[in-house]
């Protein structure tokens, strides 16, 4: 398969339930939904985000935006929560004004690097302490 | 009379055979390093491509540019290295010369060893070197010998670490760390011992020394970005240096 694409993304706190039921459903185990963990990353206001980064196939971005159904090896998943994460989600490809994350929105941006997206949705790593 | 070629000498006896020097036999090469031969409590292996899978139950193969969810663990010990979680995978590469190694995003990804609880295991590392001025790292570079320490010293649970976690304990190893350059194995072993004070938080033998050496750069908030390209999990006595050193020279041969 071609990883050619590479998208991040940041997730308001309070939505990370509901983004971890989408990444489920669009996941191909159980395991994907714990994709969206600690919100260790804050915008210039101090709001928190969880953060995920994933080289994907070129057809993710249809995929993310087509009507879900609960995968065969997640009959349980919470579709309706999966469906507000894909309501609320923002996505930028590189075309026009990159959006900022905001505790409102799911901003996705399909961008080669990790860190830079981040950077560029106007996030930073909550501080911690090096030695 | 006339003697041409080979010819002289035949008949002549063993007493004048034994004054032509010749040359010792080379010795034998040695053996080949067998992993299988480290015993329990290890989990050791070097990426090629019969190492790497896709799929966190170590099913399909990957690829160049794929994403890892299965490391082989080449002890026969079957402690592999996994990450289950799609997104959370770094990716196969191959460098210039066709080393395979482990690209890590800064971002979340990261693998893990379970169930070394059971094992005994006490430390994860690798051995690689650094070049300063660029803080590029090569792995084993001819000229540039220091060892960089990759370890997460505090209770983020976000780079290389021993935790415990809903299914047991286990290393983790991911793309947010703090690298130590040091100057010898040993002072690796030292820069790192008991730094984690997450293992204090559980009722768990002492001391809990991780360490792992990447290849790479790192940058903005010490996040990781670089290249893996072996793993080495062991108890803190098992693996005596001469047997490091020949784990290192294993490493070594397979990324000329």
């Amino acid at each position: 398969m071609s990883y050619e694409l590479r998208v991040t993304v940041a997730c308001p706190h309070a939505k990370t339930a509901d983004a971890n039921q989408l990444a489920l459903v669009l996941g191909e185990s159980v395991a994907d939904g714990e994709s969206f963990a600690a919100a260790n990353w804050q915008d210039a206001a101090g709001n928190r985000y969880a953060v995920m980064s994933a080289a994907c196939e070129p057809s993710f971005a249809n995929a993310a935006t087509r009507p879900l159904a609960a995968p065969s090896f997640a009959p349980d998943a919470d579709v309706q929560a999966a469906t507000r994460a894909q309501a609320a989600l923002v996505v930028w490809s590189g075309a026009g004004q990159a959006p900022k994350a905001t505790p409102e929105t799911i901003t996705a941006y399909f961008h080669p690097n990790g860190p830079e997206a981040l950077e560029m949705m106007g996030l930073t790593p909550v501080e911690e302490e090096l030695v | 009379m006339t003697f041409v070629g080979t010819s002289i000498g035949v008949g002549m006896g063993a007493a004048a055979s034994a004054a032509v020097p010749v040359a010792p036999p080379p010795p034998p090469p040695a053996p080949a390093f067998d992993p299988t031969t480290l015993g329990a409590g290890v989990a050791l292996t070097r990426f090629n491509d019969a190492a790497m899978y896709q799929d966190a139950a170590g099913t399909t193969l990957a690829g160049i540019g794929e994403p890892v969810g299965y490391i082989a663990d080449l002890t026969g010990n079957g402690l592999h290295f996994t990450q289950a979680t799609a997104s959370k995978r770094p990716l196969l590469r191959a460098d210039a010369s066709g080393n395979r190694y482990l690209e890590f995003d800064a971002v979340d990804d990261f693998i893990e060893l379970r169930g070394v609880e059971a094992h005994g295991i006490h430390q994860l590392g690798m051995a690689a070197n650094f070049d300063t001025t660029s803080r590029a790292m090569n792995f084993m570079h001819a000229t540039q010998s220091r060892y960089v320490a990759l370890v997460n010293d505090n209770d983020t649970g976000t780079a290389i670490n021993y935790a415990v976690g809903t299914t047991g304990a286990f290393w983790r190893v991911s793309g947010a760390a703090y690298l130590y350059g040091v100057a010898t194995r040993d002072d690796l072993y030292e820069a790192t011992r008991g730094k984690n004070t997450l293992v204090a938080q559980f009722d768990t033998p002492a001391p809990y020394a991780g360490f792992g050496v990447g290849v790479g750069t790192y940058g903005a908030s010490w996040a990781f970005s670089g290249k893996l390209y072996g793993l080495l999990a062991t108890t803190d006595v098992a693996l005596p240096g001469t047997v490091l050193a020949e784990i290192e020279a294993w490493w070594q041969e397979a990324m000329q």
